[in-house]
């Protein structure tokens, strides 16, 4: 149920696996896949998250926990040009600690920041995605995204032929 | 095989401590999450918008991994040229670049970022000849409904006006703008502009902005830079050289900054007639012309200032 504390509006958000979680609505609202359900006045009671756990789910609200003051009205990041350059740096270091998770951890993120559709979450996770497999060989690679190499042998050369252009 | 920017697609060789690695790791991950959260289990569009995360060139590169990802490439959403390889063919044989676009599926991008770090006194012609290649990138990237376009290109005019009307955030270094147009009325929605150690010599014109942060930027001192952007909401002014420009009017401000470097000047004597910003003229000698604009906004927080400006009963 939707409660007041403090003069915020609060709501509750319930994982699958029966967690329920009380945020402010603003930081709900760092969501834009919540902030909808708001706006279209479909969550006055709890809201249930499919398919994320309470373990990622914390994660998630403490990620827009950090987030939320510094997002303008307009949804431009803080660092655009109103806050203090300071502040900015403070929330990039932030990041850099919250993101130094496992590769499951990450992954259930960037799936989580995916379906909630909070971007700036979808970016730092993309991002130290490809930070972690940048510089490694093909076959590192291969290895590190679980992925069997399918091609036949000539198939794999016509592709190098063909995209001859991106290998050069 | 080239090893430029990010990957290199060297032979199918398998390390064996690497492999261990992995191994190690896979347990903890099957411990943790059941072994379903890989980032090849995610859907295509999720897995491209990871992608764009890449170099354009490394991006293309995936297509050797397996066959689902041969043509994923093709609708990344971004374009991201950041390689000096990618100019090469500025000779008039074909670019990386060229062939991207050529090849790529026509789907929307959600940002354009290109940087060289060609210097033009390096060699002025290939930077000349490189520059003119970057034409036609950029309107393929605003034919793409492009929201974010980031540009660096040093010393080199952008002689083009951009026109869209997706294109929201506008981020320029090192460029230099002279002769030229910074008018953004053609750019109605576009509402975030930087420009970092830019040279700027002429007006800026923009009715969408909401915020603009100019920092370690020159200006010209003839004509003076007048800048009008009368729906700013957020404004960070911090160049270090040149006359501060002249601000319109700009009720909706709510947060500015404004540090003017040691190198600054901030008032104009030219005394010429057509400069509207001279303070040697009659009837503008009694006030700080470079800021008035600034004096009609609520909640003006003026942050900084270096540099030891007259403040006048307009802020007070």
């Amino acid at each position: 149920m939707a409660t007041r504390e403090a003069g915020k509006k609060m709501i509750m958000l319930k994982s699958p696996d029966g967690m329920e979680f009380e945020v402010e609505e603003a930081v709900a609202m760092e969501s834009q896949t919540i902030r909808k359900m708001i706006e279209d006045d479909c969550a006055d009671t709890a809201i249930l998250i499919p398919n994320i756990n309470s373990k990622i789910l914390s994660r998630v609200i403490e990620y827009c926990n950090k987030h939320v003051p510094t997002t303008g009205a307009t949804g431009a990041a803080a660092s655009d040009t109103v806050a203090p350059a300071a502040l900015a740096e403070d929330l990039k270091i932030w990041d850099a600690e919250f993101i130094k998770v496992n590769r499951a951890t990450r992954f259930n993120l960037i799936q989580a920041a995916s379906y909630l559709n909070i971007k700036g979450l979808l970016d730092l996770t993309s991002q130290t995605t490809i930070d972690t497999i940048s510089d490694n060989s093909l076959e590192e690679i291969r290895s590190f995204l679980s992925t069997k190499n399918d091609y036949l042998p000539e198939e794999e050369q016509t592709i190098r032929r063909e995209n001859q252009w991106a290998f050069q | 095989m080239s090893s430029c920017g990010g990957w290199s697609f060297g032979a199918g060789h398998t390390f064996d401590g690497m492999s261990e690695k992995l191994n190690y790791e896979e347990n903890i991950q099957t411990e943790a999450a059941g072994g379903e959260d890989r980032i090849s289990a995610l859907p295509d569009e999720l897995l491209q918008y990871v992608m764009s995360f890449l170099l354009s060139r490394d991006a293309v590169r995936t297509c050797v991994l397996a066959r689902r990802w041969r043509t994923l490439w093709k609708s990344v959403p971004a374009l991201r040229i950041d390689d000096p390889d990618s100019y090469h063919g500025a000779t008039g044989s074909s670019t990386f670049v060229d062939e991207l676009l050529r090849l790529r599926d026509p789907t929307p991008l959600n940002v354009c970022d290109i940087r060289s770090g060609c210097q033009e006194t390096a060699n002025t012609n290939w930077a000349k000849e490189a520059f003119r290649h970057m034409e036609p990138w950029l309107l393929y990237a605003l034919s793409c409904q492009v929201p974010v376009l980031r540009i660096c290109f040093p010393w080199r005019v952008i002689n083009m006006t951009l026109v869209s009307s997706h294109l929201k955030r506008l981020h320029l270094y090192r460029m230099r703008f002279e002769g030229c147009s910074l008018d953004f009325s053609s750019c109605q929605v576009l509402e975030v502009l930087e420009m970092k150690a830019c040279h700027i010599h002429v007006n800026l014109l923009s009715q969408s902005l909401r915020f603009l942060k100019i920092h370690n930027t020159s200006f010209g001192f003839d004509p003076r830079t007048r800048i009008s952007a009368p729906n700013l909401i957020g404004f960070r002014l911090a160049p270090f050289y040149g006359l501060a420009p002249l601000l319109d009017s700009m009720p909706s401000l709510v947060a500015a900054s404004i540090t003017l470097g040691e190198m600054c000047e901030e008032m104009c004597y030219c005394g010429n007639l057509s400069c509207g910003g001279c303070d040697a003229q009659a009837g503008n000698n009694d006030y700080h012309v470079a800021l008035q604009g600034l004096s009609g906004a609520t909640n003006l927080k003026l942050t900084t200032i270096s540099y030891p400006i007259r403040v006048c009963s307009h802020f007070c």
